[in-house]
């Protein structure tokens, strides 16, 4: 189920009113569980026994790496889970990517292989999401920083929470399971703050996400007739496209678990007012970078063992944050350009200038020099965007060469900007808390805002586009 | 709890009539910027799906203008030909596509499928009167409600985009036959032989106004590939039957057989640009007799 659909507009209230109507905890978890199955079922049911066996898997591995005193066992146990949710990514994911490489690869130097052993695997929704999920919640419990639980309904609903299950944000057992496990009583605030959420979620996917693709897609798929202004447009058009239905997303997924009583971590804040690029991993796909420094990046040595070595780990987790969005090389290359464009802060000595604050944060309007670092770090970000959003690397080369070479002034496409400056000044206003998006004082201004991007909304919903984040 | 359910109705409710309103000014606004008015020399006005929307160029056949639109119910193209007609007293002549299948049952889905009202009723509410909303709402009622509530939704398109956003010449550059031809061959299409009759009712509709109003009806079998032609060759003489009994001042143009070479096919039952190019040529050398 999509949450930009009419199903989910009737699931949503549904739930919510019976999981209210319920006060045992227990009831309340079975119920959540129910509806995340049924959330998951909608899109595709045979793949529903792969989050439960995920599930049992390590519901039991995590009590056994508790019960057991030594520490070779507790290693098994972890590798078992670790080598069990890596099977399943990596069969689902990347078969077919290892097959035709290899293939490929023979075939370069000269061996041609007639029978190829590929299949017609379909991709299951959110399960690079879940997988990593289930994984950390083994890991944290190896690591004794959370206790197995016993309650196996609270940690199905863990890992099964539907708000957060196909895209994120990627939960941490320490942060959901003990949510799980307590009382929840309704908060009227909380609710109504998880609605405002949840509107400007939709407003970013349905109306910005959504009308950019419109834009986005032709120009990407036609860039050898079009003029380097309009490439540049596309570029653009498709950094603010991503961002909004990424973002669009994770809102909607907060908004929702607060409806039902939880909070869930930030995922993403204002990752385009990024002063540098270390800056802009702290505030883009919060969920994700934070995982791959707490389980690889931090357990491989991080910084602490050399200048060496913490070039190899940036590398590494640069690469792996890259294979990670899917099976194909322009996702290995736009990894690596980010570890470059990374590596070369870490080797300055200038990639922890920006930790907390965001930019501007007591003023109106940023210096002249924030908004010469803001643009500099948008620029590359979005130039690295060209081998996400194309079909090959060679796309991406010949797409950024006729973008620079062939550049004019734009003679089409240019509608998308409203959309741009839309987004830019809803941003700036709201960039000190990203969790109260529309945080205006007059009741009667909210209101308006408020019915003025629900009809919106619902006029631009009739296209029922998927999230980009969904195919990873 | 009672306060949250209270105010998301409130909320609902505001945003409701405020779509309501909206829709019927974008309606009342369209409806009065609309271009309907057809240049003098042009007396021929296409309607109908995508058969004649990919096949019939008006910029070739330039004393026409084409107003089909693919996966168009005969009822849109009768509110079409009702709303120009009255507006353009110029015409003289409606061509409307009549293709082999275009009278197949399923056919019946192209009014109320929820697919179809929710990709043609916001592009044409503007020339609906209360019985065509009626006849829609009784064929889907829960889609077109809601529909309704987003009227105004295809406001700024029709703005833009003008009559080209309830029909026009489409130019299909494309030529898949040899994909269409294996698909053909691999998953035949079933001859339908029951009728679609909302689709007869409203095809017989547009030739009743017609009649009424002095125009001349032409029923068009626009070109198909031979593979196609001979495998619908069961169901032709069905369609001429009702075409003679039912319609017996139209004519009927059977031109399915035309015949083009392999590139100048979109797929089986279309016409891709040149395909297009030679059929309206040969059309406007027709008219031109």
């Amino acid at each position: 189920m999509l949450f930009n659909t009419l199903e989910y507009f009737l699931f949503l209230p549904i739930s919510f009113l019976l999981y209210w109507s319920i006060k045992n905890t227990t009831t309340q978890n079975i119920l959540v569980l129910a509806s995340s199955y049924v959330f998951y079922g909608w899109w595709d049911w045979r793949f529903l026994f792969l989050i439960f066996i995920s599930t049992v898997v390590d519901y039991f591995v995590a009590i056994k790496i508790e019960k057991t005193d030594y520490k070779e066992r507790k290693r098994v146990y972890l590798l078992l889970s670790i080598i069990f949710n890596l099977t399943i990514l990596i069969f689902f994911k990347y078969y077919n990517f290892f097959i035709e490489s290899w293939v490929e690869l023979l075939s370069s130097i000269g061996y041609h292989v007639k029978d190829v052993w590929t299949l017609k695997i379909i991709l299951p929704v959110g399960i690079s999401f879940y997988t990593f999920q289930t994984m950390s919640y083994s890991l944290d419990v190896y690591r004794n920083d959370i206790k197995a639980t016993r309650d196996f309904i609270s940690f199905a609903s863990f890992v099964s929470f539907f708000p957060q299950l196909v895209a994120g944000p990627i939960e941490r057992a320490s942060n959901l399971l003990p949510q799980m496990l307590k009382e929840r009583k309704f908060d009227y605030k909380q609710t109504v703050d998880g609605l405002r959420l949840i509107l400007w979620g939709l407003f970013k996917k349905v109306v910005i996400a959504d009308s950019l693709s419109l834009l986005v897609n032709p120009i990407f798929d036609n860039y050898e007739i079009l003029n380097g202004g309009e490439l540049f447009l596309g570029l653009i058009y498709f950094s603010f496209q991503i961002y909004c239905d990424f973002s669009g997303y994770s809102d909607i997924a907060i908004g929702t678990a607060k409806m039902f009583g939880v909070e869930l971590r930030s995922n993403f804040i204002f990752p385009y007012f990024s002063r540098d690029i270390s800056e802009f991993w702290r505030r883009w796909h919060v969920s994700l970078s934070s995982w791959f420094r707490d389980y690889i990046y931090i357990p491989l040595g991080g910084s602490k063992n050399g200048k060496w070595v913490s070039i190899r780990n940036i590398f590494i987790i640069f690469i792996i944050s890259g294979f990670w969005h899917g099976a194909n090389f322009t996702f290995i290359a736009w990894g690596s350009i980010h570890s470059v464009l990374y590596l070369a802060l870490v080797l300055s000595n200038k990639n922890r200038r920006y930790l907390t604050s965001i930019v501007s944060k007591n003023r109106a309007v940023p210096t002249f020099i924030e908004l010469y670092q803001i643009s500099i770090t948008f620029f590359m970000v979005t130039i690295s965007w060209v081998f996400f959003r194309s079909g090959s690397i060679l796309d991406s080369f010949l797409y950024l060469k006729k973008m620079l070479l062939n550049f004019d002034i734009p003679i089409s496409y240019r509608s998308g900007i409203f959309y741009v400056i839309l987004i830019i000044i809803s941003d700036w206003l709201n960039r000190k808390d990203e969790r109260k998006p529309l945080n205006i004082s007059s009741t009667n201004i909210r209101w308006i805002i408020y019915v003025l991007m629900f009809i919106l909304i619902i006029s631009h919903g009739g296209q029922k586009n998927e999230f980009i984040y969904f195919q990873f | 709890m009672k306060k949250l359910i209270n105010r998301t109705l409130l909320f609902l409710t505001i945003s409701a009539i405020f779509s309501l309103l909206l829709g019927f000014l974008s309606v009342v606004i369209t409806n009065k910027t609309f271009n309907f008015e057809f240049k003098k020399y042009q007396n021929i006005l296409i309607v109908g799906n995508s058969h004649t929307e990919c096949s019939i160029s008006d910029k070739i056949l330039s004393n026409s203008v084409n107003i089909s639109q693919s996966a168009s119910s005969y009822f849109y193209s009768y509110i079409k030909v009702r709303e120009f007609v009255k507006r353009n007293p110029t015409i003289d002549t409606v061509i409307i596509s009549f293709s082999d299948n275009d009278l197949f049952s399923e056919k019946e889905k192209w009014l109320s499928s929820t697919e179809k009202i929710r990709n043609k009723m916001t592009r044409m509410i503007f020339l609906f009167n209360t019985e065509d909303y009626l006849t829609l709402f009784c064929s889907n009622p829960i889609t077109t409600s809601l529909q309704s509530f987003i009227v105004y939704s295809d406001f700024y398109n029709l703005y833009i985009h003008r009559r080209s956003f309830i029909g026009g010449y489409n130019q299909f550059n494309k030529n898949k036959i040899k994909e269409s031809i294996l698909e053909f061959n691999q998953d035949t299409p079933k001859i339908d032989y029951k009728i679609a009759h909302t689709e007869l009712k409203y095809l017989l509709k547009i030739y009743e106004l017609c009649e009424k109003e002095g125009v001349h009806l032409i029923l068009l079998n626009s070109p198909v590939h031979p593979v196609l032609q001979s495998h619908f060759s069961l169901i032709k003489d069905r369609n001429y039957k009702i075409a003679s009994e039912k319609m017996t001042n139209a004519t009927f143009l059977d031109h399915s057989s035309y015949k083009l070479d392999n590139s100048m096919f979109a797929d089986l039952s279309h016409l891709n640009g040149t395909g297009s190019i030679s059929y309206s040529l040969f059309l406007k050398s027709v008219f031109s007799k």
